[in-house]
């Protein structure tokens, strides 16, 4: 609007000095002169009210981007465990157990194979490390438990594998320290091995149901969390030295016995925010109400422009 | 020489001329990884809490837990650095890893430190992240060559890996599975085993070994049946 007075403005001080007039023409550059600082503030606000504007909508559609990620955010809760002293993965044919004691360890671990030698997740709890833990079958605390592993699928890139059949009662076992235990049935698994870099590593999967929890005197929150929660997996991993392949543990007898260590974990999806406003409304709203801000501002410096031409 | 492991259980020795050493993390102990800047990480495995082995060692191994040890790289923390992430067609990635460190392993009897110490170079060469088969499994391994171990202790087998040098393997997994990008980006904390081991000899120096050792036995009875023939 400005711009365009600020524009007829100059025509009409062009004419006065064209005709000489010059106390109307001097005159006339006075009041020129103070349009063009009025335009060139209103100008400036205008660029920077654009920029405010902009940066608005930057933050709206950002914080609403966080809001929608952290809403979605997945919180992954593990314990990590490894194999006690007096254990050990040991293959025999199409078979592996997890058994081997050592008779000056017993009685500091009974019939424990396990034990929890980190955590992550579980709200930085570490109320679980320490703790002991077997394979079982069925409740039979400790029992030597042994896998069967079916038709092993040879992979080109190395990778071998086996579905492991599984005692249908087949569990595993962690103490609390306080005398209660958590309890998981093992599913279903399969049996790995790779040699993509000269040497065998291996895994066993599981995936664990009906995970029940029995404090003893008092309760681990860790526990009560994996027995509350998603159904948990564990994985196994081990390393067998000499490059032995699934089908070479399987063919070679009793021949292989190796540390193992693994890793319980659960994935947490928070459950999604409320529905109204829900974020990604929230995000298009603030975007279409900032596209309208930005339209009519723009409309209105493109109004300003058509009157000077006109 | 032939190491017997009786009721092995963890996994020391099995086959003619070679042994190995399974090893586990004793409690509180873990292989931890951190980023490093664009496309490279660093892994460090931390101390025990000292209710097993005795600090600052890491592991508990051998066919009956009689030894301990620790792995420590030379970079801040002692920490092993990685980068140059590669990824196969099947997804499974490996990188270099540009740090040495030591290893350590001493014997002991559950309660105390009974031996002298083996040391030795750790010269790690890759560490790979497998492909997710069958669910989301993470698992990982690196292998090193060790070299200028040096015992002066009496412990048969530490003598029989301090004279043939030998390999440094580790495991780990992560659930759900973790890619290295992902680790050497966000990091992450997990349990481990391994195994050390010295190479089995290889079949075709045995073959000629025992050929060799023929030719001179039948060169003894070829000399002998001479020398009554004269």
């Amino acid at each position: 609007m400005l711009e365009a007075t600020v524009e007829m403005m100059s025509s009409k001080c062009m004419r006065m000095s064209k005709l000489f007039l010059v106390e109307e023409w001097n005159m006339c550059k006075i009041r020129l002169g103070v349009m063009q600082r009025r335009n060139w503030r209103e100008t400036e606000n205008n660029k920077r009210n654009m920029k405010k504007i902009a940066r608005l909508c930057g933050v709206l559609a950002g914080g609403g981007a966080l809001l929608s990620g952290v809403a979605q955010a997945a919180t992954v809760n593990s314990l990590n465990f490894s194999g006690l002293p007096t254990s050990a993965v040991q293959f025999d044919g199409h078979t592996f157990d997890f058994t081997g004691v050592i008779p000056a360890l017993q009685g500091r671990y009974g019939a424990n194979e396990i034990h929890v030698t980190s955590e992550s997740g579980f709200g930085g709890s570490s109320s679980s490390v320490g703790d002991l833990g077997f394979f079982s079958i069925g409740a039979s605390s400790g029992a030597a438990t042994t896998w069967s592993f079916g038709a092993i699928t040879v992979y080109g890139n190395g990778v071998q594998i086996a579905n492991v059949t599984s005692p249908a009662n087949t569990e595993v076992t962690l103490g609390d320290g306080f005398g209660g235990t958590l309890t998981a049935n093992l599913a279903w698994m399969t049996v790995q091995t790779s040699a993509q870099i000269g040497s065998l590593n291996g895994s066993l999967t599981l995936n664990l149901s009906d995970v029940t929890y029995t404090p003893g005197t008092s309760s681990n929150p860790d526990f009560v969390t994996l027995a509350t929660g998603v159904t948990p997996s564990l994985i196994v991993s081990f390393s067998v030295p000499g490059n032995p392949s699934l089908t070479q543990l399987a063919t070679g007898g009793l021949h292989q016995s190796t540390s193992y260590s693994g890793s319980i974990s659960e994935t947490v999806t928070p459950p999604p925010p409320p529905p109204i406003p829900e974020a990604t409304t929230t995000v298009a709203g603030g975007a279409a109400l900032c596209s309208v801000v930005l339209l009519m501002a723009t409309q209105r410096r493109q109004n300003g422009a058509l009157k000077i031409s006109k | 020489m032939k190491w017997v492991a009786a009721g092995t259980v963890l996994g020391t020795m099995a086959a003619q001329g070679a042994f190995q050493i399974g090893f586990q993390a004793d409690t509180g102990s873990t292989v931890t990884f951190a980023p490093a800047g664009p496309g490279a990480g660093t892994f460090a495995f931390s101390q025990a809490d000292g209710s097993f082995v005795p600090q600052p060692y890491q592991w508990y191994g051998g066919a009956s837990a009689q030894y301990v040890g620790s792995i420590v790289g030379s970079g801040a923390g002692g920490s092993f650095g990685f980068n140059n992430i590669q990824t196969a067609l099947d997804g499974s990635q490996t990188a270099t890893i540009t740090t040495g460190g030591q290893l350590t392993i001493s014997t002991w009897d559950y309660t105390a430190l009974t031996g002298t110490i083996l040391g030795g170079n750790i010269g790690w060469s890759q560490i790979e992240t497998g492909y997710g088969y069958a669910g989301s499994i993470g698992q990982a391994t690196f292998t090193v060559d060790l070299s200028n171990l040096h015992y002066t202790g009496s412990d048969p087998e530490l003598t029989f890996l301090a004279a043939n040098n030998g390999y440094l393997q580790v495991a780990f997994q992560f659930n759900p599975g973790e890619s290295l990008t992902t680790l050497a980006s966000v990091g992450g904390s997990t349990s481990y085993n391994g195994t050390i081991y010295t190479p089995a000899p290889e079949t075709s120096t045995t073959v000629a070994g025992f050929a060799a050792l023929g030719m001179v036995g039948l060169l003894v009875v070829l000399q002998n049946r001479r020398s009554v023939a004269a």
